[in-house]
């Protein structure tokens, strides 16, 4: 008997394709002796697939024709457990396809990653992979990170946030403000995605503009902060739960402007990868984008990072693996956590494998995490008996009628 | 328009039957369908009502029915049938009737053997098999508790079978999860208790399932692991239980188990089990099961186990003794406080290693319990240092020795499940470590055989002994208890004999009314709460939940 594990990925996201190939990634890397993986492709349109091809991401070049060789499918529960089924239902044809003992949510950004699948997992009662729908929700929210942070006492950037009708609204009111708190250079930020999707750098009022329009195109709120000008970027990632965590190697991803671009992160340079990670396989996907690793720091701000990371891991109450990024202020020499990603792209294997865990090993690890938190919840109600004194009302004479 | 008649006269009659139908067939469902125990709970029934009704129908209708019409006739009887269905006595049920499909095709076995009853009859009274007919339904009902004998007899050979099925998938589903670990836990008591608190350390590290409430039975294990058994499990454990020699074997052909726990030996079931000696030997089918290669966990404070000579690696746990050497103990609590919060001890190794330990679980049976769970997840590999933590936080088995949560005038240690004489006599020692006004609802033990007389009178001498009240739930067992109390010098206007549990709850709550200044809180003790097999039937009061 394999463990059965759904492999849910993609979505209705603008990190769509990335999860995709980290989906494939996952899947080529997990034990199949072990486990039976079912893939369960969401499209853009938030319908659900599955079928043999879907882990081939070069058949994807070709959606529609892979879509009509893919079975459409709906999650049923029924009697306590989780299925696949065929949608439609064909005439004398059983709907059933698989039973799913765990998921596994390999989806990036808003509408998947940010709470949404995990809350669809929940309400099914399906055990799942990785941090549950506060923390995801959390993590997917810049500003909600940034305070949760804070109130934590852990180092961030200040920041402001708005909501985009209100700059519409009066414009010069949120640029004289955000001139008054900050200065130039600024950083503006759709607050809920990831991947760098929206973000630009602001150095006028002009630039504001264009920088807040462009963030207001992704999302409704924007947060606005000082922009660094001379750091790096370090990435640490950590995997755990409340009870033990553990930090990855550090990488310094490598930009080819001012910052790390949704291209430099995962369209790869392929041709000035001098310290790219041994990336497996020939896979795309994060483990192929530029980047020193392990990054160049002194053993203290080695130190520091994996601990704050793992600080920011408890801080949002994440489980499983997460990828945690930093800001290195190289003037001051002051760290900050920029921000936050619930399902790294890639599930950051690479820092993993630069510390001496495979990218199995992991996947592994992240099964018995998943369990051993839904017997932590099965504990919290634990009740099943028929109780005799469930009828009777203590003391009421209105038992009686 | 006979057919009209003939239709009311059946639809009453059916109405009518149901009731004695559906009683028969849930208390055959309540024995797990053997025969021998039903016809123990039979003797204890009363079928007055029944040869009444066929009586009063003889003589009234002999009386009739030279006056009046065939229709008449019909209708008038199918009044009877439906007043008497009407007035008759309901009881709710503790443990409902549940509509498997063993009991369907029971029932429905049961019903052709009734049509063929009427209508073979039909064929010796043809002439006036109308006019005959009610009293023919009336005697069916008279016979209702036999039909059900029967139709459970002709069913046997197809239910084997069918179970034959089920255990044969169960197999095979266990021979598919090869790395799953099993653990058998019997004992006469105890043993629910320390499934339920295995599975909650083990759960530290490991995906557990357990066989669930009381399922013990060959039947039961079969579907827990057709059910609930899934790939994400590591540790199965597997409670077991045994009215007769054999019974545990026939689950362990079933599970194997890789290690097994004998949490007591005493004497339970002795009218199945006859002597004490059947019962050792039943409990040590566990240990030839897991002789091999596998681990045997004792209770080691238990005189009839420790008596065992055995060639087979165990683990020897109990409650050690404070300042002596506890050698021949593996592991094993010391200094053990027990009081109304839970208790506090010492949980020792062998090798010298102790934790202190605290737990919210009442009573010390409870403690040797959590030293059995402790012995178990140390021996797959928790970390002895981990243990204290989860021991704290482990929760009560329900309706084992469980305080409730305090309703607005009294608090209850629910020990309804338990039903053996050391167990009563911990919760009484338990129940006596409270403060305030102390009551024990109780209606005394059963299935003990010669003792059963002895031991409940014992019981009143217990209770006597903790106890400013004592209600006696049901009269089978009340004058043994009442005896005991009485010899123990206990002033006898402070016993209540309850008709049934919630007359019982409603004594108690008066009494929390009464309560003087001073004297309270008030702490109930639920003591031995029996299935509804063992109510005195027809004796209740009216139910009061309609």
């Amino acid at each position: 008997m394999k463990i059965q594990i759904g492999i849910f990925f993609g979505g209705k996201t603008v990190e769509h394709e990335v999860s995709v190939i980290t989906a494939a990634q996952t899947a080529a890397a997990m034990d199949t002796a072990k486990y039976e993986l079912i893939p369960v492709y969401i499209t853009k349109d938030n319908e659900m697939y599955t079928g043999s091809e879907l882990f081939d991401v070069a058949k994807y070049k070709d959606l529609p024709g892979l879509l009509s060789r893919s079975q459409r499918i709906v999650l049923l529960r029924e009697k306590g457990k989780i299925q696949l089924l065929r949608y439609p239902a064909k005439l004398f044809t059983q709907p059933f396809i698989a039973q799913l003992d765990l998921a596994f949510p390999i989806v990036h950004g808003t509408n998947v990653e940010d709470g949404s699948l995990q809350g669809y997992f929940q309400l099914h009662g399906l055990p799942y992979i990785g941090s549950d729908v506060g923390a995801s929700a959390c993590g997917m929210d810049k500003w909600v990170t940034k305070c949760l942070l804070q109130g934590a006492g852990l180092p961030v950037l200040p920041g402001y946030c708005f909501q985009s009708s209100y700059y519409f609204g009066d414009s010069q009111r949120i640029i004289s403000k955000l001139e008054e708190l900050y200065g130039y250079p600024l950083m503006v930020k759709p607050v809920n995605l990831g991947s760098s999707v929206g973000i630009s750098a602001a150095h006028d009022s002009e630039e504001l503009k264009e920088s807040i329009e462009l963030a207001a195109a992704f999302s409704d709120r924007i947060l606005a902060e000082p922009m660094l000008t001379n750091m790096r970027e370090i990435n640490c990632a950590v995997m755990g739960d409340s009870d033990y965590t553990e930090a990855s190697a550090c990488e310094e991803p490598l930009s080819t402007g001012e910052i790390l671009s949704y291209q430099d992160k995962y369209q790869g340079g392929g041709k000035n990868q001098a310290a790219a990670s041994k990336s497996s396989g020939g896979s795309k996907g994060m483990g192929s984008s530029l980047r020193k690793l392990p990054a160049e720091l002194t053993a203290e701000q080695e130190e520091e990072v994996k601990i704050l990371a793992q600080k920011a891991f408890l801080a949002l109450n994440c489980h499983g693996v997460i990828r945690v990024d930093f800001l290195l202020d190289q003037g001051e020499n002051q760290i900050y956590i920029n921000e936050v990603n619930t399902i790294p792209g890639s599930l950051a294997f690479y820092l993993w494998e630069a510390a001496g865990k495979s990218f199995r090993q992991m996947t592994e690890e992240l099964v018995q995490l998943a369990l051993k938190r839904q017997r932590a919840q099965d504990r919290l109600i634990w009740s099943n008996e028929v109780n005799i004194l469930s009828g009777m009302h203590w003391g009421t004479k209105g038992a009686k009628n | 328009m006979f057919s009209v008649v003939l239709f009311v006269l059946l639809g009453s009659f059916i109405y009518f039957f149901w009731g004695g139908f559906r009683q028969s067939v849930h208390m055959l469902q309540l024995n797990s369908y053997y025969t021998e125990r039903f016809l123990q709970w039979l003797k204890g029934q009363q079928r007055k009502e029944a040869v009444y009704l066929m009586a009063a129908m003889i003589v009234i209708s002999f009386s009739i029915r030279y006056v009046m019409s065939i229709y008449l006739y019909l209708i008038f009887n199918a009044l009877i049938f439906f007043v008497v269905a009407l007035i008759r006595k309901k009881q709710p049920d503790k443990k409902p009737l549940v509509y498997t499909w063993r009991l369907k095709r029971l029932m429905i076995t049961a019903s052709l053997i009734c049509i063929a009853f009427i209508l073979s009859l039909g064929v010796l009274f043809r002439g006036t098999f109308w006019w005959e007919l009610p009293f023919l339904l009336a005697f069916l009902n008279l016979m209702v508790h036999t039909i059900v004998i029967v139709a459970n007899f002709l069913n046997g050979p197809i239910e084997r079978r069918i179970a034959k099925g089920f255990t044969d998938d169960a197999k095979r589903i266990l021979t598919g999860h090869p790395g799953l670990k099993i653990i058998g836990v019997t004992g006469s008591y105890g043993k629910t208790s320390t499934k339920h608190l295995i599975s909650q350390l083990l759960s530290l590290d490991y995906q557990v399932l357990a066989t669930p409430e009381s399922y013990n039975t060959p039947m039961g294990v079969v579907r827990t692991i057709r059910e609930k058994l899934s790939a994400t499990h590591q540790v199965f454990i597997v409670e077991m239980g045994a009215k007769k020699p054999g019974d545990i074997k026939e689950i362990c052909d079933i599970v194997q188990p890789h290690m097994g726990i004998i949490s007591s030996i005493g004497e339970m079931h002795l009218d199945t089990f006859h002597n004490l000696d059947n019962i050792i030997r039943t409990k040590f089918e566990l240990a030839d099961a897991v002789a091999k290669e596998g681990l045997l966990f004792l209770n080691y404070d238990n005189e009839h186990i420790r008596k065992q000579k055995l060639s087979q690696p165990v683990v020897r746990y109990g409650l050690g003794k404070a300042g002596e050497d506890n050698q021949q103990l593996d592991l094993w609590a010391e200094n053990v406080v027990s009081g109304p919060k839970g208790s506090q001890f010492d949980l020792c190794f062998a090798d010298g290693r102790r934790i202190a330990c605290q737990t919210k679980l009442l009573g010390k049976l409870n403690v040797l319990n959590i030293a059995a769970a402790a012995a178990v997840a140390t021996k797959l590999g928790v970390e002895p240092s981990r243990l204290s933590q989860a021991i704290s936080r482990l929760e009560p088995v329900p309706h084992r020795l469980q305080l409730l949560p305090p309703g607005p005038r009294y608090q209850i240690i629910d020990d309804a499940y338990n039903s053996n004489p050391e167990g009563s006599r911990q919760a009484l020692e338990t129940l006596a470590g409270f403060p305030g006004y102390k009551v024990i609802i109780t209606p005394g033990m059963v299935e003990l055989g010669d003792q059963e007389e002895e031991l409940n009178r014992r019981l009143g001498r217990h209770a006597a002994r903790f106890c400013d009240f004592i209600i006696i739930v049901g009269q089978n067992r009340s004058p043994a208890i009442m005896d005991g109390a009485r010899r123990a010098g206990y002033n006898e206007s402070n016993i209540y004999v309850a008709a049934d549990i919630h007359d019982a709850l409603e004594k108690a709550d008066q009494l929390a009314g009464d309560l003087a200044e001073g004297e309270g809180p008030m702490t109930v003790l639920l003591e031995n709460d029996l299935p509804d097999n063992y109510l005195d039937a027809g004796k209740g009061k009216q139910a009061r939940r309609k």
